[in-house]
């Protein structure tokens, strides 16, 4: 999806490919190069990563942190024989995912017993359905309740789903960037749609049911 | 998970070569049950299909714009800078040079030469260095090395035996040949003075 502003950017930048814009950026350091590189990729970028996240603050500090490093290493660490876009995915792959880490890795469940509140961890977290609420608002309500089933995934399944329905990214390069082989990531993306076909089929008995 | 297993998959998502798929479609035609998973998982995939892309805030695509600015400020300052230490370098070479070049030419001066050649006690030329001393434009210019040593060699043309007899002349009053000057008529003119008498 392009913005807007891409008006402000000559139709000849538009019919390069992004091998020629990224060498543009990093040798003439052409601001306009940059700009339509980020008008063809940002939406899927920032999808990926909310779709991963589901918190917008979250997101875009994810975001701006992935573009950050494309900016300050582009001239260090990308090799123009690979696709620039893989390189990119791959950085907001890896922020995603260290901040799914971190997360898991601090709440400390057993010793987070608030004397304050005379809460546990269980108490203090928000209704599921709050979560994100004001996320979801801009979404509409497919879009909001296809993210709210991914969200349920195992990470590594709901990382294929979301490189390939948000990205549409090959197998091939899933395996790439998650570091396993194709077989892996084709096995994953089976159990995700059968675990989510699971979930639809809950949805719906549940709905039936308050008919 | 076996590889029978993904094949429903790589078959949904188009991963399969032309043999593959037709022989997946012959097996689909046989076995309900892969024909059943695969249609359920079908409907799972276009579901999926329908999640739309969120876009980024305008802000934050105008803050990472802002950041590729100065990248382009910071190349620029980068480029001035290294244009800067060029020059410097440049300018530091070229006056190292001038200084060098002008203490030699100093050493070779014919003023201090010619004080040289009186305060020099032996003075005589370098028969074996004539070669590498021949004054290109013609004329006779006398010279004092390191050791104090004043030479007179060059390649003379009848035109300028005049201006070199002149010099001859002069070095005469205050100085002493070493040698009898009517051994070196031959070329070169070798002449070798003293500032003892």
């Amino acid at each position: 999806m392009r913005l807007n502003n891409s008006d402000h950017i000559p139709k000849n930048y538009e019919q390069m490919q992004d091998k020629e814009l990224v060498h543009l950026f990093r040798k003439k350091d052409d601001q306009l190069a940059f700009r339509e590189l980020m008008n063809r990729h940002q939406a899927k970028v920032y999808s990926y990563i909310f779709s991963m996240i589901q918190n917008r603050e979250v997101a875009n500090d994810i975001f701006q942190e992935t573009f950050t490093k494309v900016i300050t290493k582009m001239d260090d660490t990308y090799n123009e024989q690979g696709k620039w876009i893989a390189w990119v995915m791959r950085i907001a792959h890896n922020a995603t995912i260290d901040h799914i880490r971190k997360q898991k890795r601090f709440v400390d469940v057993t010793s987070s017993y608030d004397e304050e509140s005379k809460t546990d961890f269980y108490e203090r977290l928000p209704d599921e359905d709050s979560i994100g609420q004001h996320d979801k608002m801009e979404l509409d309500e497919s879009t909001s309740s296809l993210l709210k089933h991914i969200s349920k995934l195992p990470e590594e399944q709901r990382t294929v789903v979301m490189l390939r329905h948000y990205y549409e990214m090959p197998f091939k390069e899933i395996a790439e960037l998650t570091d396993v082989s194709i077989n892996t990531a084709l096995g994953r993306m089976r159990y995700a749609l059968i675990n989510l076909r699971k979930m639809f089929d809950e949805e719906h008995e549940k709905e039936s049911n308050n008919l | 998970m076996n590889k029978k297993d993904i094949r429903s998959i790589a078959y949904l998502y188009n991963e399969m070569d032309p043999s593959e798929k037709l022989e997946f479609e012959r097996d689909l035609n046989k076995d309900n049950d892969l024909l059943i998973e695969v249609e359920s998982l079908r409907n799972v995939s276009e579901k999926l299909g329908k999640i739309q892309s969120v876009e980024p805030p305008q802000e934050l695509i105008e803050a990472i714009h802002g950041i590729a600015d100065k990248r382009n400020g910071t190349a620029k300052h980068s480029y001035w800078r290294t244009t800067l230490y060029a020059t410097a370098a440049l300018i530091l070479i070229g006056m190292t040079s001038g200084i060098l070049l002008l203490e030699s030419s100093d050493n070779n001066s014919p003023g201090e030469t010619e004080g040289a050649s009186i305060n020099t006690p032996i003075l005589f030329d370098n028969p074996t260095s004539t070669s590498t001393s021949i004054n290109r434009s013609g004329k006779v210019s006398p010279w004092v090395d390191n050791n104090e040593v004043i030479h007179f060699q060059d390649r003379l043309h009848a035109s300028e035996n005049a201006a070199t007899d002149s010099i001859f002349r002069k070095s005469f009053q205050k100085l002493t040949p070493v040698t009898d000057p009517a051994e070196s008529r031959s070329l070169p003119r070798n002449l070798h003075l003293t500032g003892n008498r």
